[in-house]
Parts: structure tokens; sequence; C-alpha cells
């Protein structure tokens, strides 16, 4: 052999290559020969050029950022649903957290990375997905399954530290990993020895096992659930719960699967009862993943996919270049039968089988194979087959048809046909159309036609697949199985149809139900609120209806005549956010006082219900359809209200008790959107305020169907520009118990209203937190628009303003926000903090005062106007005398003493006060 | 850090040439990273960033026939840099409306930091710039050797472990894990000179 210390030898190594005799012996020679090791370094590139690209090569959270981002939406970016924050550093507070950045996302939310204030840590956020959220099946089973992965207590299953099932986006609180998922780093170094995959596959086993005996599959077990703590190389499995909540939504193929059904079990795939042995499937294909660098099933399209994990067999591991022991194909073997009860009986079983394996491996002389591995002498046929590109291409065509006729046979589709309910559908009725089809319609539809349905049986897929369509312009696709008695599945809505309403994905739920469906005939409608009211006498209970149009009282028994009927009503929540995801409306998008703002305060008044009118109805009536941007105020004469001493009034108690003005949504034909408000009263109780406005869909669409629109029916108030501008309201619930934060948000030289409830006398703090340079002034009123009191506050300062008034009047007090420099920004953000009332003090100097409260405005100095206010507001007897120039007040107290206030002649100014 | 060299001409040509398709790929592909990430290091948040860079790249797309290499007085970096730094600038100012209606105090945060006058200093930019070389580099070289040669490559240069160690996870003899690194050094600086020189 040649002398190998060659420096020719090593630059062709690096950088030619070499025969493979030479590549051999080179292996063998740098075994020891360290003078060549050292060259060879030095050849490619020396060790400043291996720091540079060690060190530029190693991925940080930047490169997560650039390499996950590609796949998010702008959606999953909003962080609306995150609660203002005094501190500069957050995002947004969500619970009692600090959010400080989106960290990621997953199937079915959001992460973000936020500080817990009071156990002074760092968490993850994982929020339920807005899309998902809207969708009470969905957060019943997000709350449900992720309360029962905080029951599972294992180092290898992701700890949940807290479970948030209510609010606007439920979350959990998990503790924040460092590290990576097992995805990213398949994607970043490719397959992994078969230490690694033991390693990580052993510990993957544990966690499931962990959740299996606490009846928790998993469902969706991936490379990307699979997450790799940096340092310690723990495994810890994520994502428990979320991935049940998206069950029906990521089974279904409408084209827009959540997830991937890469490594779904064919049970999963058929829609069928799962156990944990679903989730060893699933195991197998990410051992399979790890150990070749390609899942196993991977196919074109989702069909394709699916179509592989029911019915065929994965390619050879030994074919795709990784040289594996025999023993570990049979594992992965036995993990990827498609019948369950050909799998291993357990995690738990697994997790120890790849345990041993790892101690064999590691040490192959002391610790022996485990005897299940040690292959037989005549072993059973290996389920693999080695891919024959064209043949295997076509027998997969054969087959998959094969197999469909197999399944005619053995699933014939549920009778389905009948009378069904559920959210955002109504009332569905089906009927049977042909042996496996059914045709039928629903009576929830958005405000427009009548909603169709045809459904089709798969035999393949064992479900309902077809369509939905409201109208021409609107409709989507749904798949949906009977589970039970229930129809479960989801529902997708078509991408051109999408902006005028609806979600793009959703699930559904339909109950049976036994109550024949109503008769619809479309009654008459107009902006008609419906209370039960009671007649002065309190004799009448009727439930009657106000024409918000005219102010009049309708009799139930003349509307009947009329055939007008009060709107329908929904959920408010539901309502509510359907409405915004049809709008597209982003709370804070839009300065423009044309649109509707106040989308808060629907949300938050969730004990009141949105009305809707549909476009048959307002056809009929009209008495909606009008120009955008129309205001109108009605009064109501209160007696229609008023409530004997005897009996409550039914509708004050509701109006008052909520923080914010009852709000109601309607919609006409142009696909303008309705506000109607409930104000408040007027002056000496007479009569009530109500008020509507049209507002403008933001859709650039809708607003181009309006200018061609038939206008003769109601023109804008001329010379009227929209200036009012709506609050954001957040309960106080949400906050402090004391502390309205208030969002304001005003056009230029505009001005917002915020509206306060207050039992006491309220008085206000006031503080400008951002958005403006200079100062803004706040006016505040009471309802009848009397006592303003006008301050003008500078940024970060803040003022106090007390908001008078008596009786019902103090009910809503307003505050005014406006803003004086048209350049500034035109956002407050404004804390309203109640003061709770003190007992006031008299001024210095005056503590004589102090048993009088109604005499602690005095003041010296105060001008004789000022002391007359007092007086009056006090409802003081005064005795005036004048003398010498001089005036003088005497006020007569309650216990015998005499207070005199005394005004000079030469100036306006008290000069003395004086107890007698 | 090697002094990065300065922009090569062809690349540049081939860029003025709006349907150059190529050219584009692999201008976007290196320079999209490393502006994404010199953004974001400037405190906008990832969508702002990402839109920024859309823009970004609008710009040059605008702009490129008339930039001419004899008579622009710095480098073409430094061209970008400017638009980059003019883009920021101005989106500062007109996305006020916006900023202030991502509703969080962390818009204060982020004019802060983008008033910050070395925001898109230059050589942080071309340290960006060199690590997105280095990334398209990686995956240029990755594609070229067996996924074997990789992952001894990987493990002992950039994960640090020694030879023996990764022999052993491997099933390779240490002689044969130091080669593949060394040849994927090698190669990779061979690709990363050949982008350097490029763009």
């Amino acid at each position: 052999m040649k002398d190998l210390c060659s420096i020719e030898l090593l630059r062709n190594a690096v950088s030619r290559g070499l025969s493979a005799d030479e590549e051999a012996a080179l292996h063998v020679h740098l075994e020891h020969c360290e003078l060549c090791c050292a060259q060879i370094e030095q050849l490619a590139g020396g060790e400043a050029w291996q720091q540079e690209a060690a060190s530029l090569l190693t991925a940080d959270e930047l490169d997560e950022a650039v390499s996950v981002a590609a796949a998010w939406s702008e959606e999953d970016f909003s962080v609306g649903y995150l609660d203002p924050s005094d501190d500069a550093n957050v995002l947004g507070r969500l619970g009692g957290y600090d959010v400080r950045a989106i960290v990621g996302r997953g199937g079915m939310g959001i992460v973000l990375k936020a500080f817990d204030r009071e156990l002074k840590r760092l968490v993850a956020i994982k929020v339920l997905a807005p899309h998902l959220a809207h969708s009470s099946v969905a957060r019943k089973r997000f709350a449900r399954e992720a309360q029962g992965a905080a029951a599972v207590v294992n180092p290898h299953v992701i700890a949940i530290h807290h479970v948030q099932p209510t609010g606007r986006l439920p979350f959990l609180i998990m503790p924040l990993l460092t590290g990576e998922s097992l995805a990213q780093r398949l994607k970043a170094r490719g397959p992994l020895d078969l230490t690694e995959v033991l390693r990580i596959g052993m510990q993957a086993a544990a966690g499931l096992a962990a959740a299996h005996d606490q009846g928790l599959v998993h469902r969706d077990v991936k490379p990307a659930n699979i997450f790799l703590e940096k340092g310690i190389e723990r495994v810890v499995i994520t994502d428990f719960g979320l991935a049940r909540a998206a069950d029906d939504v990521s089974m279904t193929r409408l084209g827009v699967v959540a997830g991937t059904p890469e490594y779904m079990s064919p049970e999963q795939a058929r829609g069928e009862a799962l156990d944990g042995r679903s989730d060893l499937f699933s195991l197998g294909c990410v051992l399979y993943e790890m150990a070749t660098g390609v899942s196993p099933f991977r196919g074109d399209s989702t069909m394709a996919t699916l179509r592989r994990i029911v019915d065929e067999k994965p390619a050879a591991m030994a074919s795709l270049g990784p040289e594996l022991p025999p023993w570990f194909n049979g594992i992965v073997e036995r993990l990827l039968s498609k019948d369950p009860a050909q799998r291993f009986a357990s995690a738990s079983e697994v997790s120890d089988l790849l345990e041993r394996c790892l101690s064999h491996l590691q040490q192959p002389t002391s610790v022996p194979l485990p005897s299940s591995l040690v292959p037989q002498a005549t072993g059973r046929p290996s389920i693999f087959s080695l891919p024959r590109k064209g043949l295997v291409a076509m027998l997969g065509t054969i087959g998959f048809s094969l197999l469909g006729m197999f399944l005619w046979q053995s699933s014939e589709p549920p009778d389905i046909a009948g009378q069904w309910s559920g959210e955002e559908w109504g009332q569905v009725v089906l009927k049977k159309t042909s042996d496996a089809e059914y045709a039928g319609n629903y009576s929830d539809t958005f405000g427009k036609q009548p909603g169709e349905i045809q459904l089709k049986w798969s035999r393949l897929e064992r479900r309902f697949n077809g369509t939905w369509r409201e109208g021409g312009d609107r409709r989507g696709q749904l798949s949906v199985r009977l589970v039970g008695d229930e129809i479960r599945g989801a529902w997708t809505t078509n991408k051109k149809s999408k902006e005028s309403g609806t979600p793009r994905l959703a699930d559904l739920v339909w109950t049976q139900s036994t109550q024949t469906a109503p008769e619809e005939t479309p009654p008459r409608f107009g902006p008609v609120i419906q209370r039960t009211i009671h007649d002065l006498d309190g004799s009448r209970t009727n439930p009657s209806m106000i024409d918000l149009d005219s102010g009049k009282l309708i009799s139930a028994s003349a509307a009947q005549d009329q055939k007008i009927e009060a709107l329908p009503s929904f959920a408010a929540v539901e309502r509510a956010l359907k409405w915004m995801r049809t709008e597209g409306i982003d709370l804070f998008g839009d300065t423009s006082g044309r649109t509707f703002n106040g989308l808060d305060m629907l949300l938050v008044a969730a004990e009141e219900e949105f009305d809707q009118v549909t476009e048959q109805q307002i056809a009929t009536d009209g008495r909606l359809d009008g120009p955008v941007q129309k205001q109108v105020e009605v009064t109501v004469p209160v007696q229609f209200f008023r409530a004997s001493a005897a009996r409550p009034s039914p509708l004050l108690p509701g109006v008052l008790t909520t923080e914010v003005p009852p709000t109601y949504v309607f919609k006409t034909r142009d696909g303008n959107r309705g506000v109607l408000q409930v104000l408040g009263f007027s002056d000496g109780l007479e009569s009530m305020h109500f008020r509507y406005k049209l507002v403008t869909p933001l859709r650039k669409q809708a607003a181009a169907q309006i200018n061609s629109s038939k206008r003769q029916r109601f023109e804008p108030v001329e010379g009227q520009p929209e200036k009012t501008s709506w609050a954001v309201f957040a309960p106080p619930s949400l906050f402090s118990k004391t502390d309205w934060v208030v969002m304001a948000r005003m056009t230029i030289g505009g001005e917002a209203r915020i509206r306060l409830t207050e039992d006491k006398q309220p008085r206000c703090v006031i503080k400008l937190l951002k958005g403006s340079d200079e100062a803004i002034t706040v006016q505040v009123q009471d309802a009848a628009k009397k006592s303003k009191t006008i301050v003008s506050i500078a940024r970060d300062q803040s003022a106090e303003v007390t908001v008078d008034g008596a009786g019902y009047n103090i009910r809503y007090p307003s505050v005014e926000v406006a803003l004086e420099d048209a350049d500034s920004s035109p956002f407050a953000q404004v804390i309203v903090r109640r003061v709770d009332n003190e007992p006031s003090a008299p001024a210095k100097g005056l503590e004589f005062l102090a048993p009088y409260p109604q005499l602690h405005g005095l003041s010296l100095g105060m001008t004789e106007k000022e002391f007359h206010t007092i007086v009056e507001s006090q409802k003081l007897k005064v005795h005036k005398t004048t003398a010498d120039g001089k005036t003088t007040y005497s006020i007569t107290m309650g216990d015998g003493h005499t207070v005199i206030v005394m005004f000079g002649n030469d100036s306006d100014k008290c000069r003395g006060i004086q107890r007698l | 850090m090697t002094p990065v060299p300065t922009t090569r001409a062809s690349l540049l040509f081939r860029l003025r040439d709006s349907q150059d398709h190529e050219a584009w790929v692999e201008f976007v592909e290196i320079y999209e990273p490393a502006i994404y990430r010199q953004l974001r290091k400037c405190g906008l948040q990832d969508a702002d960033a990402r839109e920024l860079t859309q823009e970004l790249f609008v710009a040059v797309n605008r702009h490129i026939a008339t930039w001419e290499l004899a008579k622009q007085r710095g480098s073409f970096r430094g061209w970008l840099r400017r638009v980059a730094r003019n883009l920021v600038i101005n989106w500062m100012k007109n996305g006020q409306r916006r900023m202030v209606a991502l509703g969080g105090p962390e818009s204060q945060s982020m004019f802060d930091a983008l008033t910050a006058e070395d925001c898109l200093e230059s050589s942080e930019f071309d340290g960006e710039l060199r690590r997105s070389i280095f990334q398209r580099a990686s995956e240029v070289v990755r594609q070229e050797q067996s996924p074997k040669a990789w992952q001894a490559f990987w493990e002992t240069a950039v994960g640090g472990k020694t030879p023996t160690v990764v022999s052993q996870g491997l099933g390779m003899s240490t002689g044969a894990v130091r080669v593949a690194k060394c040849r994927v050094l090698a190669r990779l600086k061979e690709v990363v000179n050949d982008l350097e020189s490029e763009s």
C-alpha cells in the first residue's frame, strides 16, 4: 500500500472525490494519523471557516419565523383578542398573563409567549384559533380534552398549568419549552441515527402510555407534535386535546384539511371509533420517518394519502437507503398493521420494547435483543413491498376500485332522512332521493335565500359528502357522518362566496329534532324590538312592539293584524361573531366614521340578543332600505315603559344592568348593516331615546352595490358628515373592579362618547395613555347634556372629572373625548376609573365647615356666581344683606349655628367665611 | 468575519430584465431572509417585516432598470439598504394608523427601535446576508451529499460532537466521519463563495 500521508490525496478527497479503494484506505488512515486529520481540516477551510459555518447554520428564533411563517395567514397575527396592557413591552394581556410574542402556530391554535406575573415565570399560552372558537362544539371539546390532558402527569406529556375554557377565546397555559419539534429537526437534518430513533420513540411511547392510561387518545401523533427539549434532550408530546377539538374538522376531506393526514391510522381515515392503538399506528409512521427521512404514506393529495393509509403497504425502509436491523423493521411493520389487533397491545409495551432495544444497541454484547424480536427460522413474510413504480401505480388503481366495491358491500349508507337541528343551520330537513343520496334544506340561512343541501354517500370514506347552497351566490361543501343519533362533520364555504359570509371551515353537529319544522311563511318585519311592555295601570302584559322608525308602540294584536312580527333572535355572541366574520370586520382596522366599531359592545352585551332582517322582509317592509349613514333618533313616550310601584318595569332593569347600551344589529337588502342602540332617557323622564344608524360594510363590492341601489326612500342627512364615532367598551369584569378601559376611537376632528353606568355619583379619572402627542379635550356631561365639564388632558396626564346628575339621568353619564388637533392620531386609549365617593373635606383653613358637607365647596376667593351655584345645587336657604357695599349671606345650619359668607363691594371675590 | 465582496454585476444585470425569472428567484431566495431578519431585528412584527420585504422587492424591481452600476456611488447593497431605510421611514409615516391599530403598547417600542439610527446599519445587514447565503449554500450542498455524510458533517461541525461519538451513532468509521465533514465543509465554501460573488 502506498504512503497515505499525501497532501494530494487529501486535497482530492475534499475536492474531487476518490476511488472506492482510496476512500476506504483513507478512512482507515484517518483513524490514527493525526497529522493528516489536521491537514484535511485545514484543506476544508480551517478552524475559522468551520466556526463561521457552525454559527451561521445554527438556527435561531428568527429562522423559525422565516421557515414557518409562509404558511401563516394574516389572521394568525391578529392580536385583537388581547386586552390592552399598560406595559410597553408586551403585546397585550390575556387572562393574568402579559403576552410578549407570538411564537408559533399549532393546528388548532396560536401559541403565545407570555409572562405569568404572579408566579414570575414564562409560559406558553395556546389559544384556540378564532375560526374554531366561534363553534361551541369546538370550545366544549377543547375544554374537556384540555382538562383531560391536564390530568396526565408524565415527563413526556406537556404539562398543562391552567385551562381557561370560557371567554372570547379559550386558552390553556403550558410551560414554555425551549428546543425544537421533531418535524423541525427532521427538516433540518434529515433522518436520524437508530439510537436517536429509539430514544425518541421510547419516550414518545411512554408519554402516550400515560395518556392512554387516562383514557385519552392523542389522535394527532406526528413529528410536529413531538417536542425535543433543548439540552436535556427530553421528548415531550404536545397538542393533547387540541387534536380532539379539531376531530371532525380535520377528518373531513373537503380540500381544506386542517392538519396533515399523513400520520393518520386507517381506522381514523375511515372515521371509525378509535382507541390507543390508533396512536400506535401514528407512532409507527413517526419511527419510519425518523429512520428514513420520509413519511410512509405521503401522497400527492390528501385523498391519495388517505387511500395509501387504508390500502397500501409502505415502501420497505431498506429501499430508502438506511441500513436498519431486521428487528427494527419488524417493530415498525407491526405498528403499521392495518388491523389494530395486529399491532402491539399498548403503548407501554412499545415503550418497554424500544427501551430494551436501545440498551441492546448501546451494549450489544451484554444486553440481548428482546426475545420477541429474535428472528425466527422462517419469519412471516414482510408486509412491506418493494416499490416497482409503474406496476404499483397500476395495481393501486385497480386495488382502489376493488376496495371500493368491497366497501360498497360492507358499508351501506345509514338512513339520515328526517329532521335535524343544529347551530348555524337551524332546522335541517333531509329526504332520501336515491339509494345513497339525500337532498334537503335548512332554515338558518345568512339572511338571503333559502338554504339547500345535497348529500351523497361515499362508500370509501363512509361519509356523506355534498354541497350546501343559499341562492345563487353563496355555497360550499359539507361532509358529515352519522355518529350515534347525531350527524357530525364539517362544512366549508366556497372561496368566491366567502366574503359574503361564514368561515372557510367549521364543524357542525346536528341533533335529531322530534318536533316538526314550522311552516315558514316569511313574516313582515320592521325594525321592531319586542319587549313585554306593561301599560301604566299594569293591566296588560302581552308582548308589544315598538316601531323604531315611527316611535309608535304596536300592540300585539295590531302587529298581528298588520302581519308584523318581532325579529328572530339568536345568541348574541354567536351572531356577532358570524357577523364579524362575514364583514371581515377588524375591530381596530378602520378609522372612518362610517364603520361601526362597536363590536366589542356587541360581544360583551351577551345578555342581549341581536335581531336580523332578511332581504325579503326588508323588501316587503322597506323601512330600512336606504343609503348609508342615516341616523335616526326616536323618542318613545316613557309612559310605555314606566312601571307601577308594585311591579318594577320589565324594561328598565334590563337596560340599566348592562355596562353598555343594549345594541341590536340588523341587515338591509343592500348588505348594509343597521345598528340600533337604546340610548337612554330624555329630560324629565318623559321619553326614551332610541337611535339607529345604517353603516356600510367594509367591502368595496358592497359599497358599489349601494351606489347602484335604489335610494328613493331615504337620503343622507344633509351637511351632516358622520362625526360621532363609537367607543369600544370592555366591561369592568375584564379588568379590575373599578376600572373601565376604554378604547376610544375617533375620526379626526370627531369625538367618541363613552357612557358609564354608575349607581352613585360617578367620578372618573381619565387618562390619555397614548395616541396623541397633543392634549385631548374631555367633555363630561350627563345624559341630559347638562353640567358639562371640560378638561384638557395632556399625554400621560390624567384628570379627574365628576359627573353630576340625579335620578335616572345619572344612569348614563357620558364622557366625550374629542381630539383638538386634526393632525394627531385618531386614537386614544382612555382609562376611566371609578373613584369611590370619599367623604369630602372643606377647603384648607375652613375646617370648621367639616360638619356641613353641603358647604364643602365654599372657598375664599370664589366668585359670588360660584357661590350661587353651590347654593342652588345644595338647595341652601340663604339670607342676603347688603351694607356698606358689602354683601353678606347668612345660612342657618341645622345645629343652630349660622355660617356667614361675605363678598366685598370692590371685587366679586369672597372675602370671608365665618361660623357663628 | 470574511470580508464580503461587493455584489457581482452579473446577477444585477440579469435583474434588470424583469423577465429573467431565475435571476429573481435567486435574488429573492438570498435577500428575502436577510432583509426579513434585519427588519425583525429592527423591531418590526412578523407581518410588517414580511410586507416591507415584499415592498422592497417591488421597489427594487421598479428601480433596478434605472440604477446604473457605473454611476452609482455605493454598492448595490448600499443602495438596497437606502431603499429599505426609506421604505421603513415611509412606512412609519403612513403606517401610523396601522401601528396604532395594532392596539398594543408595542407600537411605541417599535417606534423607538425604528428610529434608532443603526437599524439598517451596513455591517449588520452584511452579516444577515452572509447568514442567508450560508443557509442557501447548505441547502445546495445537502442535496448533493448522501444523508449520512451530511449528518456526519452536521453533528461534528455544527453540533460540536466528536467524530468518535458521531461515528458510533451513524455506524461509520471515525475516518469516514472526518472525510465526510471536511468534504462538506470544503464544498460549502465553494458554494458560499460562488453565491457571494454573484449576489
